[in-house]
């Protein structure tokens, strides 16, 4: 997951949780539709943290070029 | 706003099949209900246009057709931008995203009936409009990097595929035979609601089969299924109030704007993008956007007009 992903998931998840809170309390929306803003932040949040959690397994490159034999 | 009785069998389809007891629908009937639904959805229309075929019809209509080809050049550069999708992949999405699907107003027309609120009866008319405009749009925004396209097969898939050519014969004969629909509108009209149930039925099992498919698809896919489904919705809605309709009417136009497309444009695509990676946008918007459309998005679309309009 990139940074703008993340970004825009997340960004998006809090604007829907804000707008959907909002019209909730006004008695025009059902809870449902903040429950889902929650749910993008949550999930969001979640795979972006596992993925840096994961260790990035690359191939190693051991340079002896400069080691000098004392 | 309640939920509408037929979203309980699309509820049930997704639980059967989560469950992992499917319910053996044929396939034939799938497609007998498609095609009910799209005859049923066009002579209503058709029978609508004979009755108040005016100019501002015609006005109406060169402005939803705008709105076809804005609809995807909003959703191609949240793909772009934020997904950092690959052009080919991020117009076809876009394509399906600015496309509609019939199910999902047939859904709404449910809701609105059973609420006993107004809308204009000739609403087909869009839906059969808004249906082309984005696949050609998705194919430029695709083939500006550079490829071939088949234009003859193309346009044959656009303006012929099963989908718009029921739906405009269903209004043509509509408008065509004006009250003479009454003879058999005790079929399309009555039965209209059990067949959308089965429809939705299906439709359930056909969606929760592909929530697997998301896990390999990644967050940003379903956050844009949900995003851009609203974004949709507001720009429609909006169109919809620059228009004069009604309540109801506005609704409508949201639900259209919010609506994705998963059979008329992977149809089409499939034949004139072939190199396109088409489950991306078939899972987003069958997965993802069918769903939170059918049981989040129809009654806050209605609520929201309802609140500042009504």
């Amino acid at each position: 997951m990139t940074a703008k992903q993340l970004l825009f998931g997340v960004c998006s998840g809090v604007m829907i949780l804000a707008l959907g809170s909002w019209l909730s309390v006004q008695a025009q929306a059902p809870w449902l539709f903040s429950a889902v803003g929650g749910a993008l932040v949550m999930m969001n949040l979640l795979v972006w943290m596992m993925q840096r959690r994961r260790p990035v397994l690359q191939p190693v490159h051991v340079d002896n070029s400069s080691r000098r034999v004392r | 706003v309640q939920l509408d009785i037929v979203v309980a069998f699309f509820v049930l389809g997704m639980a059967a099949t989560l469950l992992r007891s499917r319910i053996d629908f044929p396939s034939g009937l799938y497609r007998s209900c498609t095609l009910f639904l799209l005859l049923a959805i066009g002579l209503k229309g058709g029978y609508a246009l004979s009755q108040q075929a005016d100019s501002a019809v015609l006005t109406q209509s060169i402005a939803v057709l705008l709105f076809g080809l804005l609809l995807p050049l909003l959703a191609f550069p949240l793909l772009r931008w934020f997904g950092g999708w690959s052009r080919v992949d991020a117009a076809a999405t876009a394509a399906h995203y600015g496309s509609v699907s019939v199910g999902t107003y047939a859904v709404a027309v449910a809701l609105l009936d059973a609420q006993g609120v107004a809308y204009e009866a000739y609403f087909p008319l869009f839906v059969a409009l808004l249906e082309a405009p984005a696949i050609a749009v998705g194919l430029l925004l695709a083939l500006r990097g550079g490829g071939k396209l088949e234009v003859g097969r193309l346009m044959h898939e656009i303006c012929f595929n099963q989908g718009v050519l029921l739906l405009l014969g269903g209004l043509l004969i509509g408008a065509w035979a004006g009250d003479r629909v009454h003879s058999v509108l005790p079929f399309f009209g009555t039965l209209f609601h059990g067949v959308l149930a089965l429809f939705l039925l299906e439709m359930g099992q056909k969606a929760a089969a592909r929530i697997g498919d998301l896990r390999s698809q990644g967050a940003f896919l379903i956050s844009f299924a949900v995003v851009m489904p609203l974004i949709g919705a507001a720009a429609g809605g909006a169109l919809g109030v620059w228009l004069g309709l009604s309540v109801g009417g506005v609704a409508l136009m949201a639900v259209l704007g919010g609506s994705a497309s998963y059979i008329a444009v992977p149809a089409a695509l499939a034949v004139s993008l072939p190199q396109a990676n088409l489950s991306l946008a078939l899972t987003a918007s069958l997965a993802v956007t069918f769903p939170f459309n059918v049981m989040v998005g129809i009654p806050l679309y209605l609520a929201l007009t309802q609140f500042w309009l009504g």
